[in-house]
């Protein structure tokens, strides 16, 4: 009798203790993740925010809490501040610059891709998918050796146009090119993918119904296409925009930022202030960190706002 | 218009668009086989004739401040170390949140949403602080541990995870299944596809990436390839023929894993778009 | 017993050697160029001579990378035990609290005052103490191609001396060679950019210029001298035409190379490139005098100095000097390179005389200025090359460029 009992209570003592450790196992799974996002990401979020008050002095290990003076460098006259916003400024340029012909080029190239008559689909996709698996270094370089004044590609094609020798490198305008093209040649396959599987969802019977109401391709580019599109494209267009806040490379290793800091992105100046061989300032860089960060977040949910806001609209008017 | 003159057309247009986008790589090639003299002549001749291995022998000599091949088995075992516990982390994350119950899943599953706003230039200073408290950097583990903080994965296996029908693990939970087994038996088999996916993205974003490693690799023997390239340019300047065949050499890697995972990639891409609807 | 005791001594003797191993010194330079070969083969040497007692690792990055990485190294306790620093970075290196004083080992080191050029004997002391042993002095070179003066009717062997005659020859030299109405060989190219400012520094420092004031609170480049000196550079590009407009970086190297530009301004270090091109008949000089007053030319010196590491380690410290000793003793090679040693011993011996290019670009070495260094010193003449860029651009008349960098410069001194 006594036994029974004893064995009764052996086996409602692990049943508890598996209720308990079944309860701790989801905990178990989350907690590799967690320790990674805890200590690179939610503990940096916070870091910044403090390197950003101090003067951070690499070598000695000095922190020395300054208060504003980061921000007052960044908002107050001077030539600091100047650098700054010249940075943010050519960073928003690029922005404007590149982000409506990656998408228009990539939407030009997935609707022929997409296209029926067209052999060999996936050598092309390839063909044109093949750049973005190189790094940023590497198109760089060979870009870089293209756009040479005197005795680059470019150059010798154009001459057949009668154009004489540019300096991609060198001048204003030109200079904003000998970064646009090879980014262009580098990204816009990643976009096309997109636009392409966006393409490809969209129902035949559309098309079908509009060619009925003898709506000519144009217009069914525009009344078919386009909206059916509309998810994909801000897609693009956000990821878009955020990934051209972050132009490093081709302004570091093509341009040099030049001529006179005219190509000379944020990140890149961020990066020369807090690696600054004579000088390291990573408190101030720090603080630039926040202030593009909070620029990028803005102009994130701005575009955002307007991408469904203008769904919304377009819904009430049918 | 005329079905088959349409036809012509977009075929010689995607044909134009296709040797465009070859081209440079093709040129690339050319100089990486060239002498000085041929590179610098002008009109530059397009034809792969007078061949020379020159170029590629100069960028091998140089082990001290330029030891290629280190580089390569540098970023070949940083991808692949990444990718991997990347992809590890990430199941068992998303998998606790798609399919078990606990308390604070809704808002770890919301933090982590909202993670994926934050620009990560904010990140960057911090985070390099930390490793060189933590002694990390010039070691390859400064590339690999700190991205596993990465949601993305996470995000894309939940999607994933949810999508697969419950009556298949109600059956399993029946027949007396604990947790492991239900994870390892059927939901794992069933994602091979979106496993296979995040592993190859995991593994050509850090293989490319460039800023991150520039700032916590010094040594040249611990660096990947494409800080490799920048130091090779920093170092040929002009030299047009050895840091050509350099870029090649750093290029090729690339393109043969691309051509080898582009199924994957693609597909991933894809993924990523549509969830965003 | 007394055999017992004499081999136990012997196994003692033998044990105490493996204990005093060998010491690792780990080296680091920049030395990324066609320089950096002969870097390499004088460490082999050394190594080789000195097999069990000291072995030196080199590394080498590039200059932008070693300057970013040393503090950063030396903080977490990894960085390099000797290294390379610029004459420039000198002071800056002091003051973040990096450099070890060398006085003590001055005299093992074997360095003297009346051995050393002067201005560069200067520039590694501090407070007194030494804190750098010169290696060598790269000055700006004046290039010139020996074929092209002949066919324009100018003697190969008497290059400008001053800026009328240097005008004169660019003119002379500046043609269309194949009738086709466009110019195809030029008197000289100004580049936008690299190396254009150590040109603009030369003429300026050769009419008398000072850059800053005397204790360094403002920039004192804006004054004739400074507007002389770049309204030159400008004036051979848009008015005297004899350079290109708008020359890439390096364009004038790769120019030179081809037989395209006639006399070029670039550092010492670009001579082996130059020796290596088959059929480039040309001569290498000191710089003419392109200022008003006097001769004069910029030049970097690279010297070698000790870190200092968080614990010290007498033993590498020592080790250090050795090594440091045996490369300047050995500057003859290093010249070879393409540099310039800093010993004067070794520039006067028969043997450095004899090296082609070397003696004649010597000659200008006593005509070197260097500007005063302080840690601020890269900064603060950043808006001069900024000013310089735009203004052989076109984009920016020399006056208000030279104003708005003197702006930026004092605002950076007075921080």
């Amino acid at each position: 009798m006594s036994s029974l009992r004893l064995d009764n209570r052996r086996v409602l003592f692990c049943e508890v203790i598996f209720l308990r450790l079944k309860k701790v196992v989801p905990y178990l799974f989350l907690t590799p993740h967690a320790i990674f996002f805890g200590m690179f990401f939610i503990f940096p979020l916070f870091k910044s925010i403090f390197m950003s008050f101090t003067e951070w002095g690499l070598f000695q290990g000095m922190i020395k809490f300054v208060g504003f003076e980061n921000y007052e460098k960044i908002f107050t006259a001077g030539y600091r501040s100047r650098y700054f916003w010249k940075a943010i400024w050519v960073t928003v340029q690029f922005v404007i610059y590149s982000v409506p012909l990656l998408i228009v080029i990539a939407l030009l190239l997935a609707l022929l891709l997409n296209n029926k008559k067209l052999k060999l689909k996936n050598f092309y996709l390839t063909a044109f998918f093949i750049p973005t698996a190189l790094s940023a270094t590497v198109i760089a370089v060979i870009w870089k050796w293209i756009m040479n004044n005197q005795a680059g590609l470019l150059n010798y094609f154009l001459s057949f146009i009668g154009v004489d020798k540019i300096p991609w490198i060198t001048d204003l305008p030109w200079v904003w090119l000998a970064i646009i093209i090879p980014t262009i040649w580098w990204t816009v396959g990643w976009n096309t993918i997109i636009i392409l599987g966006g393409l490809s969802k969209i129902p035949e019977v559309l098309y079908d119904a509009a060619k009925v109401d003898g709506a000519s391709r144009f217009k069914r580019f525009i009344h078919v296409t386009l909206p059916g599109l509309k998810n994909v494209l801000m897609f693009v267009t956000i990821t878009q925009v955020l990934a051209s806040f972050g132009l490093f490379a081709q302004s570091q290793l093509i341009t040099g930022g030049g001529p006179a800091r005219a190509t000379l992105p944020i990140m890149l100046h961020i990066y020369n202030e807090a690696f600054n061989p004579s000088r390291p300032r990573m408190g101030y860089a720090a603080a630039m960190s926040i202030i593009t960060g909070i620029i990028i977040l803005s102009v994130t949910f701005i575009q955002y706002y307007l991408f469904t806001h203008q769904r919304k609209v377009k819904r009430y008017h049918g | 218009m005329d079905k088959r003159r349409e036809r012509k057309i977009i075929n010689l247009v995607a044909l134009i668009l296709a040797i465009m986008f070859l081209f440079p790589i093709y040129w690339t090639l050319l100089t990486a086989f060239r002498t000085e003299a041929q590179i610098l002549k002008w009109p530059p001749s397009f034809l792969p004739v007078n061949m020379t291995l020159d170029n590629f022998r100069e960028v091998f000599a140089h082990p001290q401040d330029t030891p290629v091949i280190k580089w390569f088995a540098n970023s070949l075992f940083a991808a692949v170390s990444y990718a991997t516990l990347s992809v590890i982390v990430s199941v068992l994350a998303a998998f606790a949140l798609a399919r078990m119950k606990f308390k604070f899943r809704d808002m770890y599953f919301k933090i982590i949403l909202a993670s994926m706003t934050i620009p990560g230039m904010i990140l960057f200073l911090p985070n390099y602080t930390t490793v060189d408290k933590l002694g990390w950097t010039d070691s390859l583990i400064a590339i690999i541990i700190p991205g596993l903080a990465s949601t993305f994965g996470i995000f894309l296996l939940r999607q994933f995870f949810i999508g697969i029908p419950k009556e298949l693990e109600e059956a399993a939970v029946i027949d007396g299944a604990n947790i492991f087994q239900r994870m390892f038996h059927i939901i794992l088999p069933l994602s091979r596809e979106a496993l296979i996916i995040l592993w190859v993205m995991n593994f050509m974003a850090n293989w490319n990436d460039y800023l991150w490693p520039l700032v916590v690799l010094y040594s040249p023997e611990k660096r990947t390839m494409p800080v490799g390239m920048s130091t090779l340019q920093g170092k040929y300047i002009t030299n047009y023929g050895p840091l050509m065949a350099g870029a090649l050499l750093i290029a090729i890697p690339s393109i043969i894993i691309f051509l080898l995972v582009e199924r994957y990639y693609v597909k991933g891409i894809n993924v990523t778009g549509a969830l965003k609807e | 017993m007394q055999k017992a005791f004499l081999l136990l001594l012997l196994v003692v003797g033998m044990l105490s050697t493996l204990v005093i191993s060998e010491i690792t010194l780990e080296y680091w330079t920049g030395f990324t160029g066609p320089d950096g070969k002969f870097m390499q083969e004088l460490v082999n040497q050394f190594n080789k001579e000195h097999d069990g007692q000291i072995k030196v690792n080199m590394s080498v990055m590039l200059w932008d990378d070693y300057y970013t990485k040393l503090p950063i190294s030396l903080a977490s306790g990894k960085g390099p035990d000797v290294g390379i620093a610029h004459i420039d970075s000198i002071t800056g290196l002091i003051n973040q609290g990096m450099l070890l004083p060398l006085d003590i080992y001055e005299d093992t080191m074997n360095i003297k005052e009346g051995d050393i050029v002067a201005p560069v004997w200067k520039a590694v002391h501090n407070d007194g103490k030494l804190y750098a042993v010169p290696l060598d002095v790269h000055p700006l070179t004046f290039y010139w191609n020996k074929k092209l003066f002949k066919e324009a009717g100018l003697d190969p062997e008497k290059p400008p001396t001053n800026r009328e005659e240097f005008i004169q020859y660019a003119k002379a030299l500046t043609r269309d060679t194949d009738g086709d109405g466009e110019i195809d060989q030029w008197g000289t190219m100004i580049p936008v950019g690299w190396p254009n400012y150590f040109i603009w520094y030369s003429v300026f420092f050769s009419n008398g210029g000072k850059l800053f004031n005397d204790d360094i609170t403002e920039a004192a480049y804006n004054s004739p001298e400074g507007r002389d000196a770049m309204q030159f550079l400008v004036d051979l590009v848009y008015k005297y035409k004899v350079s290109p407009e708008k020359v890439q970086v390096d364009a004038d190297v790769d120019a030179f190379k081809r037989g395209e530009c006639a006399m070029e301004f670039n550092g010492i270090w670009m001579l082996t490139s130059y020796i290596d091109v088959e059929g480039l008949e040309f001569g290498a000089g000191q710089i003419p005098q392109l200022g008003l007053k006097r001769p004069a030319e910029w030049a970097g010196s690279h010297t070698m100095v000790i870190f200092k590491k968080r614990k010290k380690d007498w033993d590498k410290i020592e080790a250090a000097a050795k090594f440091i000793s045996w490369i300047s003793n050995h500057s003859i090679e290093w010249a070879k390179a393409g540099q310039i040693p800093a010993n004067i011993s070794v520039i006067n011996s028969e043997e450095f005389q004899s090296l082609p290019y070397h003696n004649n670009i010597a000659k200008g070495i006593e005509n070197v200025v260097f500007p005063p260094f302080f840690d601020r010193y890269g900064d603060a003449t950043g808006p001069i090359w900024e000013a310089l860029n735009l203004t052989i651009l076109g984009q920016k008349p020399v006056e208000q460029a030279l104003s708005d960098a003197e702006e930026i410069t004092n605002e950076i001194l007075q921080e």
